[in-house]
């Protein structure tokens, strides 16, 4: 095909998903859907769990694949840039006339591109813990709604950190803790979240805010719309997010850091 | 007329023992001056369902009672089923402070049955400076049963068949590759 003319997001997505066809990309998929498999059976079976309520076990399924996709999210992002810097090519990248903010936009197509395909492959999980109840349609959307905002935030953090770090194992573990920093808050005891300060930070956090929205709507069963304060932080987020591929665009540099 | 007389001192005995026996009692009910009044007082639940079981404590007594405790206690009326009450509910032990004469209190525990059975959930109350003699609660009875909301044999059909698709695309994928590096073009 001929990529001459072509915007180069385009050109950077199609050249990521050229690689993913085929056998990767099954394979990628292959693996989510076995780790979906037997979280599924773990969640149902075990006896140590079975005390999970069906809405529980809705949630915790939720959980998994909007943490599973992060985390791919992640990668893909904490890989964009400075892995280039790690096989010394970031230089010819730097050289061709495409936008740095461009390149980081197809880096986001390709993580979304396999939000997508777990999504789909997820569904079918979803359906099943969620049959009997009315859950159903909320829970998908949720899968949706909730993937895409954590893929495109996680994909986000991803790229910056590559953007400014000089090596690419710096990246995937700033990248790593940065996520598990705002994921943290989410997993602590009810006691410790109800703290004044615990339940500030949860709120300005926009991982935690989406989580809270999840549990309100699958596990309290409130209405959603009873809930669209917690959809502020999140958006806020995806705002700076757009200020953040601008900033790549402006200040990406060959060796990376912030202040170059 | 002997046989007479042992009969009288029997009965007089016996009567003095009966007599000891329901005053010792009376002694005892006399001796506890709060009443508890619990709901619910039965409940037939499923594994992972949660209750709420609260008491109504009132003092039925003249006399301020200091600095009251009430710890929820949990038992297994079954042998061979254990019950850690800590992971049936959370913060077990309320300090009340103290409760005047013909004063009440509510307290309320949220308990999650996390074992198939039969179980006793009871509060059981003390004071601080042990001046109450300990006392217990009538008891919710709770029967737990199996949840079996989705059946492993309905769901192993389909975490099979998923993952075998996507195996059957990645081997035919990955075969088609190899057969395409193989064949000069």
């Amino acid at each position: 095909m001929n990529e001459i003319g072509q915007p180069a997001w385009r050109v950077v997505w199609a050249t990521s998903m050229r690689q993913l066809s085929g056998w990767k990309g099954a394979l990628i998929l292959f693996a989510f859907s076995m780790l979906m498999s037997v979280n599924t059976v773990l969640l149902i079976s075990n006896p140590e769990l079975n005390v999970l309520t069906q809405q529980q076990i809705i949630d915790r399924t939720l959980h998994t694949v909007v943490l599973i996709n992060a985390l791919i999210a992640l990668l893909v992002g904490a890989n964009a840039f400075s892995s280039e810097r790690d096989h010394q090519s970031l230089e010819s990248l730097l050289l061709t006339p495409a936008p740095r903010g461009q390149i980081a936009a197809g880096k986001l197509l390709t993580a979304l591109s396999l939000w997508l395909g777990t999504s789909v492959v997820a569904i079918p999980y979803v359906v099943m813990v969620s049959a009997g109840t009315d859950l159903v349609s909320m829970s998908v959307t949720l899968l949706f709604v909730f993937g895409a905002f954590a893929t495109l935030f996680s994909c986000v953090v991803g790229l910056l950190v590559s953007a400014v770090s000089p090596t690419n194992a710096m990246s995937m573990a700033l990248g790593l803790l940065i996520i598990l920093m705002l994921v943290a808050p989410a997993e602590l005891p009810l006691g410790v979240r109800e703290t004044k300060l615990v339940s500030w930070i949860t709120s300005l956090d926009p991982v935690t805010a989406m989580i809270d929205f999840q549990r309100a709507v699958i596990l309290d069963g409130d209405q959603w719309t009873a809930h669209l304060d917690l959809f502020v932080s999140p958006i806020l987020t995806l705002i700076l997010c757009v200020g953040a591929i601008r900033y790549i665009d402006k200040s990406l540099t060959l060796q990376g850091g912030i202040w170059q | 007329m002997k046989s007479q007389y042992r009969v009288i001192i029997l009965m007089v005995v016996h009567g003095l023992i009966i007599f000891g026996f329901m005053m010792s009692f009376g002694g005892v009910q006399a001796q506890q001056p709060i009443s508890v009044e619990v709901t619910p007082r039965s409940a037939s639940l499923l594994v992972g369902d949660k209750v709420e079981f609260s008491a109504v404590l009132h003092n039925d007594g003249t006399e301020i009672i200091p600095s009251l405790v009430a710890h929820l206690a949990i038992a297994s009326l079954v042998s061979d089923v254990y019950v850690d009450p800590e992971d049936w509910s959370s913060a077990r032990t309320l300090y009340l402070g103290s409760l005047a004469p013909d004063e009440s209190i509510e307290v309320s525990w949220n308990v999650r049955v996390l074992s198939e059975g039969e179980f006793a959930v009871f509060v059981t109350l003390i004071s601080e400076d042990t001046s109450l003699e300990t006392m217990a609660g009538s008891p919710l009875l709770i029967h737990s049963g199996p949840r079996d909301i989705l059946p492993l044999s309905q769901v192993l059909p389909l975490v099979v068949m998923i993952p075998s698709i996507l195996l059957a695309l990645f081997v035919i994928g990955f075969a088609y590759d190899i057969m395409k590096r193989r064949i000069p073009q």
